[in-house]
């Protein structure tokens, strides 16, 4: 049995792709590595009776257009604040959309022929972040590895995570999102892993599961962030030697660590994140240290006490509190993850909190380190956002949804729109399909 | 023009950090303590605690009371149990709305009344036929709502066990309040004596800490309102006080079912049996974060109909509006169109589309019991 | 006091007397004011222990071969001691790296380290200044980029560039300190332009060379302004300038500290534009929006008077060579982040030359000069610690030189290379806000002459129309 597109990853991007596919008529197929969907967004009660979102708390704003056409609050999303891309970021996902809407172009993504129109946000490619924002450096910063006072470093802006809790934590936007694309008649497969993407003469033909079989499709939206595409999903001699070259250089810039803290009893109430070490001075020392493979004395931290914000969050009388660490490094200089470096996370984590509730009462603590998103999401070195955050990496130096092989596309955080909203990148892959089939491209 | 503080204005001063004032029927209120649409979203997450003192609330007192009321009201409030209480509308003599609201029945010759606007003079003067005595309650109250409002009134010494439209008089740790449960919002309402305000709210503030209570101005009040669809004298429609004006329409407004068609002696009946009304309340979901209240809803160019309040739902995510339309446009999903007023951002008319959805747009924040 | 003439030069620097120099033979009436007492700026020599003269810049990359010619200053003594300097990356094990212009040389100086370097080295170099020939279009002339090839460099990062070719980090280390000329981090977009940049130098002949002028720098400021005067320029030192005066939204002349005022219609400044446009200028000509990006860090010339030729540990290295002292890629990205929070970095980067080697003309015979150019360093870096630092640091490579200082001198300076003007076209770069007042900036401050040359052409047709 043929489909029209089958989608890599239930990812809210995946999700999204799938729905916009379906609502337009396709026969589409949704294959996920984990038992439960969502990706980044997700849901976890690492305690009993103690809820948290385990990698962020919130992820980039949804395009309203996007949470309207998903119908998203009725089917059970709920966002506890309402915040909306900012203008710079609309005008870029505006281009993003009219170029998924063209036709493809003769070039791959990493090779741009002048004359180019500039994109919209390019302008910070080469601003420090200090000088562009005078105020606040925690919300664009947190859980990255960055130096503020480097050129470079305003891009942060362009990749926000204000878009709001969900109640019920990031899990309930995934199954709202998951019901529409069930409802448009998506086949969503839990549980299981995707081998490789069939192809045949440079052009993508369908996706090969573990279990030995075969989904064959017109074409494949991939949600895997770039290596993980190219580099494991295809055999080096299928691809063109100007793409591994690429893909390889392509650098990944994780620095997220989480630690989701079981408080026993309830502290004063705060509903605002609290940010520690988001100093200048701190943030370049940490992410020179980040760079050099150590965890930093003071890794930047924010902390939010979730279920002030979201009482379901936690039984009554007692809290969850989640730290979001940034410049923790993938890779560390002296070897493993082991035990002893994660409780050495808990325990900066919980020497920050110590600083704004003395006397805290711990019940159980988990700590995500890098190597653990890696493994949970498949994001390579723990990256959340697909690739560094940096001048080269950033908008149109990012893949589009068509990539060089004919047929695949990509979605996720590695490509353009990825890390600007949540959801956008599948609706642009989604869109460069809906385009190709309708100008006969796509067989 | 003088103050007119509810007997919780002194706590609600010391919320209001924005200084945002408003006046319902002469009651000085909140109207957005910190942001509006924070506010409106805590009533469907955690819980808020709203001054409803400004509601108009009568005691009715007299032997003849039942029977009064009973010509007064869509709905026979005669056959109430002490304790109970029905949601009616009463009409003028030409079948149209002039007024709409809860009546509780407190023992066997007393009633309460109560309404969003004030109808004192024209009831009092038919109440008057039947020997009823009519007076103002004089309490202040507070609109305690959202998921774990049950568990506030339990954790501050209150049984939550209510049923909806149901009142009860407490005595609550050495004080008088009454409990009821007459909103739309599932929620509970708590009145009180005005020298207790402050009390009443601090042990409510202090109960609710745990949970994350927050007080919410009249703005997220109105927010919740529309949400769920329900049309408010004043804010969506003026209530006909004029004798024989055959407009608002019960219909029109999306109140029938507050109109018990076995009820035979209502005013304005027989008026009301025999409109004709092609009109009806619909939900707009608008394609846009700018409201567009009051204004005229065109489709394929034709005017069909005019919004009524208008709001931006935090919770959908786009603006909503209560509009009476032609039956004909009423489908759900049907696309209508509107026009946005200018702004100072924009300042140009612009035409936005608006879907046709059901209502309520959204359903009631579910309870936590137990 | 007043006099006036057509164009009126601030500064005696490089850039300034050439602009001098051109605007005279364009039969224009030029005075050049200078608040020192002699002319020379960046390319002055420090005098150290009464015999030794080190030059606080000691080695020139940028000067525009035209600018050479044109002027005839080679009939006028303008020589070169040394003309094309090779890098050396000085490891502490003593597997120095040999980076000159014999390509087969330099990869198997790297095979030591990498063979997959040793074979990359040709195609990089091939590739870097071809591309840096293709940038002079915007460099040399007011031209643009036009080769698809460049559009990446704008935003890619030094490291980002290395790590694409080179494995090996000592490698891309010894590469990197050319692209913090400026102040720049490696990581920072902007830094690869900062090393196209000087690929697409040519000195002698030769590109990306970086070469030494026989008796020092102040040899060509000295050419520059005997051009200048037999043109008919008039040079004032110890005149400095108090006010830019302006009439009409247009530069009319300047005023000096004593009192005395100039007037002309053009106005070519050698100070930053920062200093041009907010200290020079009354307030608000320049207008509210302008912003100028502070210098972060800085950078210092630590001059050493030494008893005897320094000998390096381990394999030979040339004597006529910049010499970096960098231990890793990573060194550069603290050094940066310490010297931004205003603190001397734990490892200083730097790089070394002996002048005094190929130039017997800077220090007593048997003895030499040591400059090292420390970078970045904070801008208020305290001479005597950064000073004991690079001692220490240059102990290690070269054990017992410690002993041999007979003096030494630190100069420190702050560095404002601006990302967002290194690939700005010449004519929005030396104009101003104001009709007639040019600054001349360099993409990258060094001694250069190009600025001068530049400005002098657009002034002078800007005059004639």
């Amino acid at each position: 049995m043929r489909y029209d597109v089958c989608v890599i990853g239930a990812s809210m991007d995946g999700l999204a792709a799938a729905a916009a596919l379906a609502l337009a008529g396709l026969k589409v197929a949704v294959v996920e590595r984990n038992a439960v969907p969502g990706g980044r967004a997700q849901t976890h009660e690492f305690h009993p009776g103690f809820r948290a979102s385990p990698f962020l708390d919130e992820l980039a704003p949804i395009p309203r257009e996007i949470h309207w056409a998903f119908d998203l609050t009725r089917r059970g999303a709920l966002f506890l604040s309402a915040a909306e891309p900012g203008t710079r970021i609309a005008a870029a996902l505006a281009r993003a959309f009219e170029e998924a809407d063209a036709p493809p172009r003769r070039t791959a993504w990493f090779e741009r022929t002048p004359p180019r129109r500039p994109w919209p946000g390019e302008e910070l490619a080469l601003c420090a972040l200090a000088d562009v924002t005078k105020g606040d450096l925690a919300r664009p910063l947190e859980g990255r590895a960055a130096d503020p006072a480097l050129a470079g470093s305003a891009l942060h802006l362009l990749v926000p995570c204000n878009g709001g809790m969900v109640a019920g934590g990031l899990g309930k936007l995934t199954e709202a999102l998951a019901a529409c694309a069930r409802d448009a008649g998506v086949e969503l497969t839990l549980g299981t892993d995707v081998t490789d993407i069939r192809n045949a003469k440079g052009r993508a033909t369908g996706i090969g599961l573990a279990d030995g079989s075969e989904i064959e499709a017109r074409a494949v939206i991939s949600t895997l962030d770039l290596k993980r595409t190219f580099l494991s999903l295809f055999q080096w001699d299928a691809l063109p030697k100007p793409t591994i070259k690429r893909v390889s250089a392509w650098r990944m810039g994780g620095g997220t660590a989480r630690v989701l803290f079981a408080l026993e009893a309830a502290p004063a109430a705060t509903r605002e994140p609290i940010a520690i070490g988001f100093d200048a001075a701190n943030l370049s020392a940490s992410y020179a240290a980040w760079r050099a493979g150590l965890i930093p004395e003071t890794p930047p931290t924010v902390l939010r006490l979730v279920s002030a914000s979201d009482p379901s969050l936690a039984p009554q009388g007692a809290a969850t509190l989640t730290a979001t660490l940034g410049s923790i490094p993938f890779r560390l200089f002296d070897g493993a993850w082991t035990h002893e470096k994660r409780d050495a996370l808990r325990d900066r984590a919980l020497a920050a909190a110590r600083t704004v509730f003395p006397n805290l009462g711990i019940a159980a603590a988990e700590v995500i380190a890098p190597p653990d998103i890696e493994e949970a999401l498949g994001a390579t070195e723990g990256d959340l956002w697909g690739g560094e955050i940096a001048s080269d990496q950033m908008l149109d130096m990012r893949p589009g949804p068509r990539t060089e092989i004919h047929g695949l596309y990509l979605a996720g955080p590695s490509s353009a729109s990825g890390p600007l909203a949540t959801c956008a990148s599948g609706v642009a892959a989604a869109r460069a399909v809906l385009a190709d089939m309708r100008a006969g491209r796509l067989k | 023009m003088t103050l007119r503080a509810t007997p919780f204005h002194a706590r609600a001063a010391e919320a209001n950090r924005g200084n945002d004032w408003t006046v319902r029927n002469g009651c000085t209120l909140a109207r957005v303590y910190s942001d509006a649409h924070e506010e409106a979203l805590a009533a469907r997450v955690r819980g808020v605690l709203a001054d409803i003192s400004w509601r108009w609330r009568e005691l009715i007192e007299g032997a003849r009371a039942d029977e009064f009321l009973s010509h007064l009201a869509t709905r026979d409030a005669s056959k109430l149990e002490p304790g109970a209480a029905l949601k009616a509308l009463w009409l003028n003599d030409g079948g149209a709305v002039r007024g709409a609201g809860a009546i509780a029945r407190y023992g066997k010759a007393t009633f309460l009344l109560v309404s969003a606007a004030e109808d004192r003079e024209w009831i009092a003067s038919a109440a008057a036929r039947f020997g009823v005595k009519m007076h103002d309650a004089g309490e202040g109250g507070l609109a305690l709502i959202g998921p774990y409002a049950a568990r506030v009134l339990q954790e501050a010494g209150l049984d939550p066990a209510l049923e909806p439209l149901a009142v009860r008089k407490v005595f609550w740790r050495g004080t008088s309040v009454t409990l009821s449960r007459f909103g739309e919002h599932g929620g509970y309402e708590i009145w009180c004596a005005p020298d207790d305000g402050l009390l009443v709210w601090d042990r409510l503030m202090r109960a609710g800490a745990a949970f994350g209570l927050q007080a919410a101005g009249t703005e997220a009040m109105d927010i919740l309102d529309l949400e769920a669809g329900i049309a408010r004298p004043i804010r969506d429609y003026a209530p006909a006080r004029d004798g024989f004006v055959k407009q608002p329409t019960p219909k029109s407004l999306g109140l029938e079912k507050l109109i018990d068609s076995t009820h035979q002696i209502f005013n304005g009946r027989s008026a009301y049996l025999a409109a004709l009304e092609t009109k009806t309340l619909i939900g707009l979901e608008i394609d846009s974060e700018m409201p567009a209240p009051h204004t005229p809803i065109l489709r394929n160019g034709q005017a069909i109909g005019r919004t009524l309040s208008s709001h931006y739902s935090p919770a959908l995510r786009r603006a909503i509006a209560l509009a009476i339309v032609e039956e004909s446009a009423a489908a759900p999903g049907t696309e209508l169109a509107l026009t946005l007023a200018p702004t100072a951002e924009t300042p140009e008319f612009r035409n936005a589309i608006a879907r046709v959805a059901a209502l309520p747009f959204l359903p009631v924040p579910d309870s936590l019991s137990g | 006091m007043s006099s006036s003439c057509d164009a009126l030069v601030i500064g005696a620097g490089a850039n300034g007397l050439a602009a001098a120099a051109y605007l005279a033979r364009a039969g224009k009436r030029v005075i050049v004011v200078e608040a020192q007492n002699k002319t020379g700026g960046l390319c002055q020599s420090v005098k150290l222990a009464g015999d030794f003269s080190a030059p606080l810049a000691h080695t020139l990359y940028a000067l525009d071969p035209r600018v050479v010619k044109e002027l005839r200053l080679a009939g006028r003594d303008l020589k070169f001691a040394v003309r094309d300097l090779a890098v050396v990356g000085l490891r502490a094990d003593g597997k120095h790296l040999v980076l000159s212009r014999d390509v087969h040389a330099t990869a198997r100086s790297i095979a030591a380290h990498s063979q997959a370097d040793a074979k990359a080295w040709k195609p990089f170099r091939r590739e870097l200044f071809s591309l840096a020939r293709a940038a002079r279009a915007l460099w040399w002339e007011d031209g643009a980029f036009a080769d698809a090839r460049l559009e990446p460099f704008r935003r890619m990062s030094a490291a980002a560039l290395l790590d694409g070719w080179f494995e090996s980090d000592a490698l891309k280390a010894a590469l990197a300190f050319d692209a913090t000329d400026g102040g720049l981090s490696p990581l920072e977009p902007g830094s690869a332009l900062v090393l196209l940049w000087r690929a697409a130098q040519e000195m002698c002949g030769l590109q990306g060379a970086a070469a030494a002028i026989a008796r020092g720098p102040q040899v060509l400021t000295d050419t520059l302004a005997e051009a200048a005067l037999s043109a008919g320029a008039e040079i004032r030192t110890g005149a400095r300038v108090a006010k830019i005066l302006v009439t009409d939204g247009a530069a009319a002349g300047v005023a000096l500290d004593s009192g005395e005022t100039i007037a002309a219609r053009i106005v070519l400044s050698s100070l930053s534009r920062r200093q041009t446009l907010t200290a020079l200028l009354p307030d608000g000509e320049a207008g509210f929006g302008q912003h100028f990006a502070s210098p972060r860090t800085g950078s210092a010339a630590v001059s050493l008077a030494l008893k005897t030729l320094p000998e390096f540990s381990g394999s030979v290295a040339p004597r006529n060579a910049r010499f970096i002292l960098a231990e890793k890629m990573e060194s550069y990205v603290a050094a940066h982040a310490a010297a931004a929070a205003g603190r001397l970095p734990d490892e200083l980067t730097m790089e070394l030359t002996i002048p005094s080697a190929a130039d017997s003309s800077l220090a007593p015979l048997g003895q030499h000069i040591a400059s090292v150019l420390v970078r970045p360093v904070p801008l208020a870096a305290d001479p005597e610690q950064l000073e004991a630092k690079v001692i220490a640091a240059l102990n290690r490579v070269v054990p017992g030189i410690s002993a041999q200082i007979a003096a030494a001198n630190v100069a420190v300076g702050a560095d404002t290379t601006d990302v967002m003007r290194l690939a700005m076209r010449w004519n929005e770069r030396l104009k101003t806000p104001l009709r007639g007042l040019m600054v001349l900036e360099e993409p990258v401050t060094a001694i250069s002459g190009r600025a001068g040359r530049i400005a002098a052409s657009l002034a002078a047709k800007e005059n004639d129309t």
